[in-house]
C-alpha cells in the first residue's frame, strides 16, 4: 500500500510539472507580450525594459521555468534594490498590475470559490443521486420518464441562461432573495447561505442532471448482474440487496466523477461567479484574462489543475483502499 | 438504415431530429429569413430603442413588432431575430467542424492506441489525462485571447477540437482493444490478413457506432462552450453574432429586458436539448444494450 | 491626463457608462435637502471598478483623486461645490492660492498652522518638498508630468531614491514656506499643485512601490486596511483638526470603499438602497441597463445625483494614414458619425450633451459652433458620400478602428460602424485586451485607423488639453496622447504664442478659437460631453456630482441622515 501510494505520488508531481511547463510553454511564447500586459497604461520603452529585466523575461526559456519551478517551492524575489518586490513561498508569480504575489490573490478568493462548489456539490449529489437510484428501481415508471427528461433538460442547460433566469424570477419579480453579495461564512451563517443559493441552483441543476444520468446507468447495470439476482433469490430483503449489492458498486465510477467535477469546481466556476459577480478564483480568472494579466491566468490555470489532479489521486486512494486489486495493478 | 428506422421509433429522437433539421434549416437560410422579414443583422434602427431610458426597447417584450418578430435589441435597435438565425450559422458551423476535428484527431490517436498498444499507448492515454484533467475553459480562453488578429471562428474550431480529442480518443482506444483481442479480428490474423487490411477492414467499420454516438454527442458540448466562450468575451468578433454573445450582453439587461436573455437562450437551450436527446437515441439506436427505457 | 482620460475611456470600455440628467446643474439632486447630516455612522461606497494608484505620486486617475482627497492634502485643491463652482482652485494645505514671481516662474506657498499627520506630527514644507520629489522617480510611474516638466533642473532629476540630496530648485527656507522655481513662466501653477503630487509624505514613512498601498494620512481619514481590488476601509484620524480645514467636512467615522464589484449589481443594490446599501453611494456612474428602472421609478430617480464634467469624447482620425491625410475623407467622416447612437451606448441623453467642438462649454474659452451639422446628431450621410465622392474614396474606403475588447468597446465600436457603413465606409473592429489598449494606441506603429478617445483637462482650462492632444512635436512612437498624429506647423507655433501670454482671460480666448481651427482639420470628431448620473443611497446627503472627478460624487462632502 505504502509503495503504491509513493508510486501514485510520484506520477502526481509528474503530471503537475508537465502541466506547469505545458501551461508555461503556451503563456510566454503568446505574442502577446507579459511585459505589456505589466507596464499598464503609462507604458514607456524604458519600463517595458525594465520590466522585462525584473521579470527575468530576456533570459532563455527554461532558465525562466527552471526559476518559476523554484520560486513555487522556496519563493522568489522579482528585480534589485529599492524596486525588489519578494514573492514568498509558494510564488505562483507576481501580478505587475496589481502589485501582488498570485498566491495570496488565489487564497484570498478561494473561500467564495469553496463556498459555492461545496454547498453545489451538496445539492447535486443529494438530488441527482437520490433521483438516479429511484429512476433505476422504478425503471419505465412515469416518474422515470420524468426525472429523465427533467436531467437531460438540466444537461442542456447553459450555466449563464439557468443563473439569469433565477437571477430575474428569486431577485427582480419575487423579490425572495438578496443581489448576491460576499458573506462570510463566520460572520452570518444565514446570510451566506441566502447569498450562496443561487449559485448552488444554477451548478446543481447541470451536475444533477448528470449524476442522475449516471446513477441510473449504473444501477441498471448493477441490478442486472447476477449476484443481485443470487441476493434477490436468497431471500434478502430488497432494502438491504439495493443497498449492499446494486448500490454500491453503482457508487464506485460516481466517486470518480465526483471527485473530478468537484476538484474542477474548487478551482473556480469561472461563469458561475462571473455571473453572480461574486469574487472567488472563477472571478479572478476571468478578470485577469480581460485584463491579459498573464502571471495570474498562468497561476489560476496551475491552481484549477493541481486540484484536479489531486482530486484524482485522492479518488485513486480511496479506491485503492476500498478494493485492493487496484493497487496490484496500479 | 435499421438504425434510422430504430431511432424514428422513438417519438422524442424523431421531435428532436426535426428540431435539428428545422435548425439547420434556418441556418442555411438565414439570408431568405432576413429578406423576409426586411431586417438585416447589423442594421441599427434607433428608433425602435428608447435613449431617454438608456436605449430600453420600444413597445412589450423586447419590442416585438411587425417589423422585428422576436424584438430588437437594446442600444442599437437589431433584429433579434436576424441575430439568432444568423448567429445559428455561427454556432452549428463552428461545432460541427470542431467535432469533426477532434473525431478525426480522436479516432486516429485512440486507434494508433489501442492498436498498438504498449509504448505508444501509454504516451497517448497519458496525453488524454492530461488534457481531461487541465482546466480547459481558462485554457481556452488564454489561448484564443493570446492570438489577436486571427479569425476567431477557425481559432475556436481548432482549440473545441483539440480540447475534444481526449473523449473521442477515450472511446475508440478501448473499442479499439476490445476488437483487436475479439474473435473475429484473431480469426482474420490467423488467415494471414495484414495489419493495415485488419484495421480498414475489420477493426475501422465496427467503430462507426461508438464514434457516431460520441459524435452527436459532442455537437451539443462544442455548441454550449462557443456559446460559453463568446459570453465569456472571447468568441467570434462583432458584428458577427452568436447566441452566447447575445446572451453575454444582455446580462447586464437582465431585469429591464428579459426578451433579450430569454429568447437566444431559448434557442442555444433548444439546439442543446434536441443534440443531447439525439445523442442518446442514436446510442440507444445502435446498442440496443444500452437501451433501458 | 493620461491617466486621467485613460480612466475615463476604460470606463466606458467596461460599460460603466457615464450620465447625466440634462439640464440639470448636479446640485444636491438625490439628497433631501432639509435632512441635516449627523456626524458618524459608516458610509460605504460600492466601486465598480479598482483604485489605480493610492500613493500621491502616481494617482492620476480621477476615481482615486477622489478617494485620495479623503486621506491627503495637498497645496491647493478644488473647491467642494456642484457645478463650474467646483472647478475653482481654493487653499487646502496653504494658506492660499500661491503667489507668484518673476514673471510666474517662481511660486510660493505658504503652509497652514495646526496642519498634522495621523501619528500627530506637524505636516512640514520638506514633506510636500520630497512627495514632489517623488514624482520624478522612474520607479513610480504613472503621475503627472508636470513637476519634471516645470521645475528647473527637473530633466536631470532622477527622483529622491537615486538623488537624495534633493531637487534644488524647490525650496524649503523654513518649516513653513515652501518655493518652487520653474524654467518657464506657468500661470496656473497653483492649479497644478491642486494635484496629489503635491501631497506631502514624510521621508521615514516612504516605503517605495509599496506606499501605494499604505499613504500616510494628513487628511480626516486614515487607511485601516487596504485589499487592493476588494476593499479599502477609512477610519478617522483623529490627528485631523476641522479648523484647519474648509473643504473636507469628515462627517463618517468610517468610509469602506468595495472594489471590483460588478457594474450591474451595484446598480440593483442601489436601485433597492435596502440595509446597509442606504448608506451606500455609487462610484461609478449607472450603466445604460439601468437607466430606464431608474428613470421610471420616481422614488429611484429622487436619488440619482447628476454632475458635470470637462470631459470630451471624440473619435480620433488618424491622418497619417492615406487617405485619411486627406482633409475631405476626415470631414466626411465628421459628418456621417451617428453622435446621438454613440451616446446611446453609454446610456443616452443622461450620459452628456453631443459634442459639436472640442471644448466642452463648461471650459472657459469655449464658444458654441456645429462645423458639422446633421439632424439630432445623427449624422449626414449624403454630405459625406459627397465629400468622398469628390476625394475619389465614394465606396473603396476601408479603415480599422481600434477597440477595448470589453462591453462598452465593443458597442460603440458597433456604433461607430453602423453610421459610417451609411456613407459607403467598411469599418473593422481591431479588439484589444483592456490592459494593453493604450499602449497599442499610443503606439504609432501599431495603431490602426480610427479610435475611440475623450480627455479630460487637469483643471478647467484648454492648457492641459490642446497643447498635449495637438502639438505635432509631442508625437512620440510611444506612449503617444495625439492619437490623430496631427501635426500642423502653423498651428504648433500658436501653440507656443498663447503658452507665452501672461493674462489668463487672453489665453483661454485664444484656444477658444485655436480649438476651432483645429475642428476645420477634423483631426478628431467630437461627440460626447460627458455628464455622470450617481446612485445614492436614501440614507446618504451632500450628494453632489464635481466637475474635478467628471462628474462623479465629492466624496469629501458626503453624510449620513442617522
Amino acid at each position: 500500500m505504502i509503495l503504491y501510494l509513493l508510486r501514485r505520488l510520484a506520477v502526481t508531481a509528474a503530471i503537475l510539472v508537465v502541466i506547469c511547463a505545458a501551461s508555461f510553454a503556451i503563456f510566454y511564447l503568446m505574442p502577446a507580450d507579459p511585459a505589456q500586459g505589466a507596464c499598464g497604461k503609462a507604458c514607456s520603452p524604458e519600463r517595458i525594459a525594465e520590466i522585462r529585466a525584473t521579470l527575468g523575461l530576456n533570459r532563455p526559456l527554461p532558465v525562466q521555468f527552471w526559476d518559476y519551478l523554484v520560486g513555487i517551492v522556496s519563493g522568489r524575489t522579482y528585480g534589485t534594490g529599492a524596486q525588489a518586490v519578494n514573492c514568498p513561498f509558494p510564488c505562483l508569480g507576481f501580478s505587475f498590475q496589481t502589485d501582488q504575489p498570485v498566491w495570496p490573490m488565489l487564497t484570498s478568493r478561494l473561500p467564495v470559490s469553496i463556498s459555492i462548489a461545496l454547498g453545489a456539490a451538496v445539492l447535486w449529489l443529494a438530488v441527482g443521486v437520490a433521483a438516479g437510484v429511484v429512476s433505476a428501481l422504478r425503471r419505465g415508471s412515469l416518474w422515470d420518464r420524468a426525472a429523465m427528461t427533467a436531467a437531460l433538460g438540466g444537461v442542456s442547460l447553459p450555466i449563464y441562461f439557468t443563473a439569469l433566469v433565477l437571477q430575474y424570477l428569486l431577485v427582480v419579480k419575487l423579490n425572495v432573495l438578496p443581489y448576491p453579495r460576499v458573506v462570510p461564512v463566520t460572520q452570518d451563517p444565514a446570510g451566506w447561505a441566502q447569498s450562496m443559493v443561487m449559485p448552488w441552483i444554477t451548478l446543481a441543476m447541470l451536475y444533477a442532471g448528470v449524476y442522475a444520468r449516471i446513477t441510473r446507468g449504473e444501477m441498471l447495470d448493477s441490478l442486472g448482474q447476477n449476484y443481485v439476482r443470487t441476493a434477490r433469490a436468497k431471500g434478502l430483503p430488497e432494502v438491504t440487496v439495493v443497498r449492499r449489492h446494486a448500490l454500491r458498486p453503482a457508487l464506485m465510477p460516481i466517486v470518480t466523477i465526483f471527485g473530478m467535477d468537484l476538484g474542477a469546481l474548487l478551482g473556480g466556476a469561472l461563469i458561475t461567479e462571473s455571473v453572480f459577480g461574486l469574487p472567488g478564483v472563477g472571478k479572478l480568472a476571468a478578470d485577469a484574462i480581460a485584463g491579459a494579466d498573464q502571471p495570474v491566468i498562468l497561476g489560476v490555470t496551475l491552481f484549477a489543475a493541481a486540484f484536479v489532479v489531486l482530486a484524482n489521486l485522492a479518488v485513486d486512494l480511496v479506491y485503492a483502499v476500498l478494493d485492493p486489486r487496484v493497487r496490484a495493478v496500479g | 438504415m435499421t438504425v434510422l428506422r430504430r431511432l424514428l421509433a422513438q417519438r422524442s429522437a424523431a421531435l428532436a431530429l426535426a428540431v435539428v433539421a428545422l435548425l439547420v434549416l434556418t441556418a442555411l437560410a438565414a439570408p431568405l429569413i432576413t429578406w423576409l422579414a426586411g431586417t438585416s443583422p447589423t442594421a441599427f434602427h434607433g428608433e425602435a430603442v428608447d435613449p431617454a431610458l438608456g436605449g430600453l426597447p420600444r413597445g412589450v417584450a423586447g419590442g416585438i413588432s411587425s417589423g422585428h418578430w422576436l424584438g430588437v435589441e437594446p442600444v442599437n435597435g437589431r433584429d433579434v431575430l436576424a441575430r439568432v438565425v444568423y448567429g445559428a450559422r455561427v454556432s452549428l458551423l463552428i461545432a460541427v467542424l470542431a467535432t469533426g476535428l477532434s473525431v478525426a484527431l480522436g479516432t486516429a490517436l485512440g486507434l494508433l492506441a489501442g492498436f498498438l498498444g504498449g509504448w505508444a499507448d501509454t504516451v497517448i492515454g497519458r496525453l488524454m489525462d492530461l488534457l481531461m484533467s487541465f482546466p480547459s475553459l481558462i485554457f481556452m480562453i488564454a489561448l484564443i485571447s493570446a492570438a489577436p488578429g486571427a479569425d476567431r471562428r477557425l481559432l475556436l474550431v481548432v482549440v473545441l477540437g483539440f480540447f475534444g480529442w481526449p473523449y473521442v480518443g477515450r472511446i475508440v482506444r478501448g473499442q479499439a482493444m476490445v476488437l483487436t483481442r475479439g474473435e473475429f479480428v484473431a480469426a482474420a490474423r490467423v488467415l494471414g490478413a495484414s495489419r493495415r487490411a485488419l484495421l480498414v477492414r475489420e477493426v475501422l467499420p465496427n467503430l462507426t457506432g461508438p464514434v457516431l454516438v460520441v459524435a452527436t454527442m459532442s455537437i451539443p458540448a462544442c455548441i454550449a462552450t462557443e456559446a460559453g466562450l463568446s459570453f465569456l468575451g472571447v468568441g467570434v468578433q462583432p458584428p458577427t453574432p452568436s447566441w452566447g454573445q447575445m446572451i453575454a450582453t444582455a446580462v447586464p439587461w437582465y431585469a429591464a429586458d428579459p426578451a433579450y436573455f430569454l429568447i437566444p437562450g431559448a434557442f442555444l437551450f433548444a439546439t442543446v436539448l434536441a443534440f443531447n436527446v439525439l445523442g442518446d437515441a442514436v446510442r440507444d439506436a445502435l446498442d440496443p444494450r444500452s437501451q433501458r427505457r | 491626463m493620461r491617466g486621467r482620460r485613460a480612466r475615463l475611456a476604460l470606463g466606458a470600455a467596461l460599460g460603466l457608462l457615464t450620465a447625466a440628467c440634462t439640464g440639470s446643474n448636479g446640485a444636491g439632486a438625490g439628497a433631501d435637502a432639509n435632512a441635516a447630516p449627523v456626524k458618524g455612522g459608516t458610509l460605504h461606497v460600492l466601486s465598480s471598478i479598482d483604485l489605480e494608484h493610492l500613493d500621491p505620486a502616481r494617482a492620476y486617475v480621477t476615481s482615486t483623486q477622489d478617494v485620495g482627497r479623503l486621506v491627503y492634502r495637498t497645496l491647493t485643491t478644488f473647491a467642494p461645490a456642484p457645478g463650474q463652482a467646483g472647478g475653482k482652485i481654493v487653499p487646502d494645505l496653504a494658506t492660499d492660492t500661491g503667489r507668484p514671481s518673476d514673471g510666474a516662474k517662481t511660486w510660493t506657498f505658504t503652509l497652514k498652522e495646526g496642519v498634522k499627520y495621523e501619528d500627530g506630527r506637524p505636516v512640514t514644507s520638506k514633506d510636500v518638498k520630497y512627495g514632489v520629489e517623488r514624482t520624478f522617480a522612474a520607479e513610480l510611474p504613472e503621475g503627472p508630468p508636470y513637476a519634471r516638466m516645470w521645475l528647473a533642473g527637473g530633466e536631470a532629476y532622477k527622483g529622491p531614491y537615486k538623488d537624495p540630496a534633493g531637487l534644488a530648485s524647490i525650496e524649503t527656507p523654513d518649516d513653513r514656506t515652501i518655493v518652487f522655481k520653474l524654467n518657464r513662466p506657468v500661470s496656473d501653477f497653483g492649479s497644478a499643485v491642486s494635484l496629489p503630487m503635491s501631497a506631502p509624505v514624510p521621508q521615514d514613512k516612504d516605503t517605495g512601490v509599496g506606499y501605494d498601498n499604505r499613504p500616510f494620512s494628513c487628511g480626516p481619514y486614515k487607511i485601516e486596511k487596504f485589499e487592493p481590488k476588494k476593499q479599502l476601509t477609512l477610519v478617522r484620524n483623529t490627528s485631523w483638526d476641522p479648523a484647519t480645514d474648509t473643504v473636507r467636512k469628515g462627517l463618517p467615522d468610517k468610509v469602506v470603499i468595495d472594489l471590483n464589484l460588478d457594474a450591474a449589481v451595484v446598480d440593483q443594490r442601489l436601485i433597492a438602497g435596502q440595509g446597509q446599501d442606504a448608506d451606500a453611494v455609487a462610484l461609478e456612474p449607472i450603466g445604460p441597463a439601468s437607466v430606464g428602472r431608474v428613470m421610471s421609478d420616481p422614488q429611484v430617480r429622487k436619488r440619482l445625483v447628476t454632475g458635470e464634467s470637462i470631459n470630451t469624447r471624440f473619435l480620433s482620425i488618424n491622418t497619417r494614414h492615406a487617405p485619411l491625410d486627406d482633409v475631405r475623407v476626415r470631414q466626411a467622416i465628421a459628418y456621417a458619425l451617428d453622435k446621438d447612437a454613440l451616446r446611446t451606448t453609454r446610456g443616452g441623453p443622461i450620459a452628456g450633451e453631443l459634442a459639436t467642438t472640442l471644448l466642452p462649454p463648461t471650459l472657459p474659452g469655449a464658444a458654441p459652433e456645429d462645423p458639422y451639422p446633421s439632424q439630432d446628431g445623427k449624422g449626414d450621410p449624403t454630405m459625406a458620400k459627397a465629400l468622398l465622392a469628390q476625394a475619389g474614396h465614394a465606396s473603396d474606403l476601408v479603415l480599422t478602428l481600434d477597440t477595448p475588447a470589453t462591453a462598452g468597446g465593443k458597442a460603440q465600436g458597433e456604433a461607430v460602424q453602423a453610421s459610417l457603413a451609411r456613407a459607403g465606409i467598411t469599418v473593422k473592429i481591431n479588439e484589444i485586451s483592456s490592459s494593453a489598449f493604450y499602449s497599442t494606441v499610443g503606439n504609432t506603429a501599431r495603431q490602426h485607423d480610427l479610435v475611440i478617445d475623450g480627455w479630460t483637462p487637469d483643471w478647467p482650462g484648454a492648457s492641459t488639453y490642446l497643447p498635449i492632444l495637438f502639438d505635432g512635436r509631442l508625437i512620440t512612437t510611444e506612449g503617444n496622447n495625439n492619437r490623430a498624429q496631427y501635426d500642423s506647423p502653423a498651428v504648433d507655433t500658436r501653440l507656443d504664442a498663447i503658452a507665452a501670454m501672461s493674462d489668463p482671460a487672453a489665453a483661454q480666448a485664444a484656444y477658444g478659437e485655436l480649438a476651432r481651427r483645429i475642428m476645420q482639420d477634423a483631426p478628431v470628431v467630437p461627440f460626447l460631453w460627458d455628464k455622470a448620473a450617481v446612485l445614492v443611497g436614501p440614507n446618504v446627503t451632500g450628494a453632489y456630482g464635481h466637475t474635478a472627478f467628471v462628474g462623479r460624487l465629492d466624496l469629501v462632502s458626503l453624510g449620513l441622515r442617522k
